[in-house]
């Protein structure tokens, strides 16, 4: 199902966050969200999801209005990884199993743990199935957290920076196992992300906010060194090392 | 896939594990109950305990003792132990909070307050002469809900300051001691003006004491805790949710300050049922669910029940050692628990300091 945000317009207090944001993101593309601290990324995020309230817009997939759900029904379609990762002492197969909250009534299922299994295959977490998350590595445990975001089974899911605390290594597995499972189960991500090179290389389309508006949005060509300089404010070239685009700050 | 198969049957011999701690806590609690109805001046034997309990010996002396006496203090035991238990791991889950308890947030002693506001003030009871018999409740009703509304003040300022920017766990916790000490020194106040006044009375209120539940006292506490119980167990799947943090929580399709709110009533509801009629017991509520998370990990499936066991078992060998070590003299089991539970709510503030 298709995630379209409408006119989604936010404020706290007085200082406006976001103004009118708009946008569109297919089932299996991966959306990635660019712009300076403070532009609403974070905010936007906690729009769709409805940890906050717009004062304006809507958010609709397919054609159900998102905020007109009840908290279990919209948890089951739209899947939210925070910023921050809390850790606890469970194991990984018991925290991915809390991924199933919003499908359990009384107890988990067979299905429930089923599915459980599922994900923890496709992320390769099975050899720390029943080791304590808080004994993991960040890499680990943000595998895991998403893990359980995709437990959920939604149609979207929204990372908020998933790789900002994690080295190379861990940022180039975490995005790519991201994008293989989402993209053959046709859920659409929509990422928060800081490193633009990293987003070239994963994401199929790019939203870039500046001062809570759209500044542009589209496919890989509009990533472009003018939009980039204007958004961030650092003049940028933009290149290629083999396939492979870059970004470099001048 | 050889390997998944592996872990799957070492998921089901790890919740398995957590049954049988469980269960073993449980039987652990019949038999310290068995022992704690023997045991005392009375000087019964197990058999005749058990001849007594089946009602094979038909109303002797022994039956009375065991069923007037012994029977209310050791179920009385075993329903407020279990009942501080849940209250403290359902407050320490909603709050991520490893140091809250009713005891350490002040809702005790918050509960307390009105209890004694409602039989001193009020007139819902009498302060007697004797110290066993320092206060008798003659309005049940009046009194658990006077308790509950004491809890919940002390509740709401809990939860207010939790919502204040920056207010770690410690504050929180500081915030409890503040409020404890407060509603305290007002029961204190009330007592020192109340027409039997006396030292015995005060001291009954501030170290919780079993010996004066009667039947009636038990019944209203079991279903409170029974009910409370329930309640929690219906939302174990949240609380296992906001283990993960509010936002993800949200996340989860878990209404979170809803949760919140109602998780940390309820835990005021079985709390003040409790400090009604028994006082003040601090600890348990800390202790039993902190034993339980050691052991077995914070999954609210298992943590619930088993904090139920833990804290029932805490409780009733706490009474017991305040009757039989220095008998036949009675030490209060407030008492008794506190000597438990204080190195360990330090040493938890010493580990979290450490690690942070």
């Amino acid at each position: 199902m298709m995630l379209r945000v409408d006119g989604v317009t936010f404020s706290y207090r007085s200082a406006p966050v976001l103004d009118g944001v708009d946008f569109v993101v297919q089932p299996g593309e991966f959306l990635a969200v660019l712009g300076n601290n403070g532009a609403g990324k974070s905010t936007l995020l906690r729009c769709i999801t409805r940890m906050v309230r717009p004062r304006r817009g809507a958010v609709y997939l397919g054609e159900t209005d998102v905020h007109a759900l009840r908290a279990n029904e919209r948890a089951r379609r739209i899947g939210y990884v925070p910023q921050r990762a809390e850790s606890s002492h469970m194991t990984v197969y018991d925290a991915v199993l809390v991924g199933r909250t919003p499908h359990i009534t009384w107890d988990a299922s067979h299905d429930d743990h089923h599915v459980v299994e599922h994900v923890l295959a496709e992320l390769g977490l099975e050899d720390l199935a029943m080791r304590p998350i808080d004994e993991l590595s960040g890499g680990e445990l943000q595998k895991t957290v998403i893990a359980r975001a995709l437990a959920q089974e939604p149609r979207v899911l929204l990372l908020d920076e998933p790789t900002s605390s994690l080295d190379l290594r861990n940022q180039l597995d975490v995005l790519a196992t991201v994008k293989r499972v989402t993209a053959a189960q046709g859920v659409a991500v929509v990422a928060v992300m800081h490193d633009l090179n990293l987003a070239l290389r994963f994401a199929d389309a790019f939203l870039f906010l500046a001062d809570g508006r759209v500044h542009a949005c589209g496919g890989p060509e509009v990533v472009t060194s003018a939009t980039v300089t204007e958004v961030y404010g650092v003049p940028v070239s933009v290149t290629s090392v083999g396939d492979v685009p870059l970004v470099v700050p001048l | 896939m050889s390997h998944e198969g592996e872990y799957r049957t070492r998921y089901a011999a790890y919740t398995r594990r957590k049954v049988v701690v469980t269960a073993a806590l449980a039987l652990a609690v019949i038999a310290t109950g068995v022992y704690a109805v023997q045991a005392g001046s009375a000087g019964l034997t197990i058999g005749e305990v058990v001849r007594a309990l089946s009602g094979a010996d038909g109303g002797g002396p022994a039956s009375l003792i065991v069923w007037n006496i012994r029977m209310p203090r050791v179920i009385a035991a075993i329903v407020a132990g279990a009942g501080l238990a849940i209250a403290g791991a359902v407050m320490q889950g909603v709050l991520r909070n490893p140091l809250a308890s009713p005891f350490t947030l002040g809702i005790s002693q918050g509960a307390a307050f009105g209890a004694a506001l409602a039989i001193i003030g009020f007139g819902a009871g009498m302060t007697g002469t004797a110290a066993a018999d320092a206060v008798r409740i003659s309005n049940v009703w009046s009194v658990a809900g006077s308790a509950f509304a004491g809890a919940m003040v002390a509740t709401l300022a809990v939860l207010a300051i939790s919502r204040t920017r920056g207010a770690t766990p410690e504050t929180i916790v500081l915030a409890g001691v503040a409020l404890g000490s407060l509603f305290s020194a007002g029961t204190a106040l009330m007592q020192y003006f109340a027409e039997d006044t006396q030292v015995a009375a005060v001291v009954f209120w501030t170290f919780g004491d079993l010996g004066r539940a009667t039947w009636r006292d038990v019944g209203v506490m079991a279903a409170a805790v029974a009910g409370c119980g329930a309640y929690f167990l219906w939302h174990r799947w949240d609380y296992n949710a906001l283990e993960t943090g509010a936002e993800s929580a949200h996340g989860l399709g878990v209404e979170v300050e809803r949760v919140r709110m109602l998780g940390m009533f309820v835990s005021s509801l079985v709390t003040a049922a409790i400090v009604a009629f028994l006082g003040i017991i601090g600890f348990i509520g800390l202790v039993g669910p902190h034993l339980v998370r050691r052991v077995m990990g914070s999954d609210h499936r298992f943590l619930l029940p088993a904090s139920a066991a833990a804290g029932a078992l805490l409780l009733l060998a706490a009474d017991t050692l305040g009757r039989t070590l220095i008998s036949p003299v009675v030490l209060p089991v407030g008492a008794i628990t506190s000597f438990l539970g204080a190195p360990l709510f330090l040493y938890l503030l010493v580990a979290r300091r450490r690690s942070a």
